[in-house]
């Protein structure tokens, strides 16, 4: 499995492939954020644009993971040295979780990069400011970290049953925003702690004073629930296993020609 | 139940039953691809929980989907047919439970208390001028909304809400529920029966019918328009009407101010007794009669109706001119807006130049007086009473109000502790340009003028050409709002607190519930006025206006 795993790593970073992914992917992320700095063009602080755009930002880093799910565990497919692996004398346990554990770790890294990168710039530019605890950002920030994971391990099982890496990755990316639009109009809980919503979307309302000359002022509510911190620890957790073991039981009895 | 739970239950058993004759063809073919199948009941559900939510009622509809998996990772026929009658058997159930479980559907009112008075205790901004003790409330509240919660009971939570918010004494403070029905059937049960009357107390402590039915039991007795009744239901009506419980509005806002309240008591005592209520009253001879009235279906109709001609303002649109005299014009302002840009950009510069030639036609007409009807006026932009304000104000600089001062740190307006007040921010003022010049202008107020209406008779009021008049005092409400939102309802309260210079509270009534915008002439509620407007639908508040105001 070490060597599978091994194998993968290399072939990351001898290729131009996932660099190239990633710089564009960035860049991508910084349009946006700084876009939206500059679409709020009255004084605006990096956590305000942060609490506006984390969403977003999260929706384009996501990308990043699934290109990489299926490039790592699909690629294998297409030129049949995911046979040779097991032909080597691996199992399909450890070939399985050797890309599995690649995908998950290297993906979410990847995602959680390109989604702080924007903010740490926009931040030492124009300050966090005081709109939003840092704290509370910060912990919605990990906590969309395990939603990642947890989005990984779908694409990991979606890889698998289909044996094709730009299956996977168009596919993937129908799935995640047809999955983003429902629950955004969805009134579950349950998907709204599963999904982005409940993390990325900071709760807000206006107030304003008589003086004219100040705008209305957006106040967020950032803390979130020990009980959605919990539910969205386990419901990562959860469903996130339950789609890895639903993977490798389909593949350990799979068809390989 | 709603179609959407009936078609997940029925593609969940379809599937149930399908794939238990699948089996044994999927084991026969050999493919993995229809191990995939199993996955698909879990897909579904997720799909329909995505558009519908989740319910507890179709809890093993959820489980079978999950159930269903294992025949993903156990290819066994006999395995695969075990849980798909497993699944089958929990699925059918679902229907049944549905139908019989009373919260099917139905939101969490317990938990919904909970976040409205949480974000209300935060962030009311009245709460020590109007001296709420948050933790009274809750012990007499939480109680009762675990009750409602228990018996997923709509109207009770609509009801029950309404009654908290009366705790505040503010017509800023409400519960709007989402569905009509609701507020219908709450109407029913908190306004009572009708009888065919309304009551109402005049100036002089008498109370007299209004709003009699025609062809009812008391009218074919002799009761008319202003009749004195003495006891209602075995009961001395000053009696009946002092127990009355008030707190339950939705036809108008909540009044501050107790005098307001009380103006209003007898309406809301007409609604008390059973299937026939005894009435004794003073009949033409003189002498004391009773009748007994039945009870002609729900008050509330009757009670919208009486307070409709109590408090509404002229039937016409905003901002319009009426001539009432060669002297005399009105002009109707049903709320503070205009159009949306204006509300947009706060600019009612348009409107003010609208209303100045119209100020300027009338004077070089030789129209003298104004009435400004802001009876029944909802509010809307200070923006736009000021631009009001400055036409009709003589000239000179003026103090309107002034904002709290928000800190950013504490997402909260400003508090000085140990002086009890709010920290001052920038002041408003306005400048008086004296297009109307010495012209007289006459104000008409009910508890329904509200919020910027408010503003408006409050700042008026501060000019020697400027007369307030109504029955009661306007609704003494003056703070911006802020909204929560539940699933069947929304609650609203003052959040934004607007200032005097010092730092108390601008306008709203506090503790002692004493009107805090001057009304410079009561009108008298008594027989004449009785007979003008049940009587004869007169709008009796405008011609006593325009009698005052020219003199006669």
């Amino acid at each position: 499995m070490n060597n599978i795993i091994k194998a993968q790593l290399y072939q990351i970073r001898k290729t131009k492939f996932t660099p190239l992914v990633f710089v564009a992917m960035a860049v991508l992320n910084l349009t946006v954020f700084f876009g939206e700095l500059n679409y709020r063009n009255y004084e605006v602080s990096a956590g305000e644009c942060f609490a506006g755009m984390a969403s977003t930002m999260l929706s384009t880093a996501v990308i990043f993971a699934i290109i990489f799910t299926g490039y790592v565990c699909g690629g294998d497919f297409t030129d049949k040295t995911s046979n040779y692996e097991l032909m080597s004398g691996h199992t399909r346990r450890q070939v399985y979780f050797a890309h599995a554990v690649v995908s998950i770790v290297v993906g979410t890294a990847g995602t959680a990069i390109l989604l702080i990168l924007p903010v740490i710039v926009g931040s030492a530019a124009f300050g966090w400011g005081t709109e939003i605890d840092a704290g509370n950002a910060l912990l919605r920030y990990g906590l969309s970290m395990l939603v990642v994971m947890r989005m990984i391990c779908e694409f990991v099982f979606l890889t698998y049953v289909v044996k094709n890496p730009y299956v996977t990755m168009a596919g993937g990316y129908i799935i995640f925003l047809c999955s983003q639009v429902l629950t955004n109009k969805s009134s579950s809980v349950f998907l709204g702690i599963t999904c982005f919503n409940k993390l990325g979307n900071f709760e807000s309302w206006f107030t304003y004073t008589l003086d004219n000359t100040v705008d209305l002022i957006e106040v967020y509510d950032a803390v979130l629930s020990a009980g959605d911190i919990a539910s969205v620890v386990v419901s990562s957790i959860g469903i996130g296993g339950l789609f890895l073991w639903l993977g490798y039981k389909f593949f350990a009895k799979d068809d390989m020609n | 139940m709603i179609k959407s739970d009936l078609y997940l239950i029925l593609t969940e058993l379809a599937f149930s039953i399908g794939l238990y004759f699948l089996a044994d063809y999927a084991y026969k073919v050999k493919s993995t691809k229809w191990k995939l199948l199993y996955i698909v009941p879990l897909i579904v559900c997720i799909i329909f929980i995505a558009f519908t939510g989740e319910e507890i009622a179709l809890l093993s509809v959820y489980i079978a989907a999950i159930v269903l998996l294992i025949g993903f990772s156990k290819e066994e026929v006999k395995t695969r047919r075990l849980v798909s009658a497993i699944a089958a058997l929990l699925i059918i159930p679902s229907i049944l439970v549905c139908h019989l479980y009373k919260g099917y559907r139905m939101p969490n009112y317990l938990e919904d208390f909970k976040e409205g008075f949480d974000t209300m205790k935060e962030h009311y901004c009245l709460a020590e001028h109007k001296g709420i003790d948050w933790d009274v409330l809750y012990e007499e509240y939480e109680p009762q909304f675990k009750e409602i919660q228990k018996k997923h009971d709509a109207v009770g939570n609509y009801i029950l809400w309404t009654k908290f918010c009366y705790n505040f004494h503010d017509g800023h403070v409400a519960y709007i529920v989402k569905d009509e029905a609701v507020m219908d059937k709450a109407d029913e049960i908190m306004y009572g029966n009708d009888y065919g009357l309304s009551l109402m107390t005049l100036s002089d402590g008498r109370t007299v019918a209004v709003n009699v039915e025609k062809d009812s039991d008391v009218y074919n007795a002799g009761i008319r328009n202003g009749t004195v009744i003495t006891s209602w239901d075995g009961r001395k009506t000053e009696e009946l009407i002092n127990d009355i419980e008030i707190d339950f509005y939705n036809k108008m806002p909540y009044n501050p101010v107790k005098e307001n309240d009380d103006f209003y008591r007898a309406v809301f005592a007409a609604g008390t007794g059973d299937d026939s209520v005894a009435i004794t009253y003073i009949g033409g001879d003189g002498a004391e009669r009773s009748v007994s009235a039945g009870k002609l279906g729900a008050y509330a109709e009757r009670l919208e109706g009486t307070m409709g001609i109590l408090t509404d303002g002229r039937k016409a649109d905003n901002l319009t001119w009426h001539e009432l005299s060669d002297d005399t014009c009105i002009l109707r302002l049903t709320q503070m807006m205009y159009d949306t840009s204006s509300s947009d950009t706060g600019n009612f510069s348009a409107m003010k130049e609208e209303v100045r030639e119209n100020l300027l036609a009338l004077k070089e007409k030789g129209v003298k007086n104004i009435i400004i009807d802001l009876r029944n006026n909802d509010g809307g932009d200070p923006n736009f009473v000021i631009a009001i304000a400055e036409l009709l104000a003589p000239e000179g600089e003026y103090e309107y109000a002034y904002s709290g001062v928000w800190d950013e740190k504490e997402k909260e307006f400003k508090y000085d502790e140990a002086a009890g007040k709010y920290v001052v921010g920038t002041g408003v003022t306005y400048k008086g340009e004296g297009v109307w010049g010495n012209g007289r202008i006459v104000i008409l107020v009910s508890t329904g003028t509200i919020s910027a209406g408010d503003h408006f008779a409050y700042m008026m009021s501060a000019h020697d050409n400027v007369t307030i008049m109504g029955f009661t005092a306007s609704n003494c409400s003056g703070q911006a709002v802020r909204g929560v939102t539940f699933e069947d309802g929304a609650l609203q309260f003052s959040s934004v607190p607007t200032l005097n210079a010092d730092g108390s509270i601008y306008i709203d009534a506090d503790a002692s519930r004493q009107a805090t915008v001057p009304l410079d002439v009561k009108v008298p509620f008594d027989e004449k006025a009785v007979t003008a407007m049940f009587e004869n639908g007169e709008d009796y508040l405008m011609e006593y206006a325009k009698e005052y105001i020219e003199g006669k």
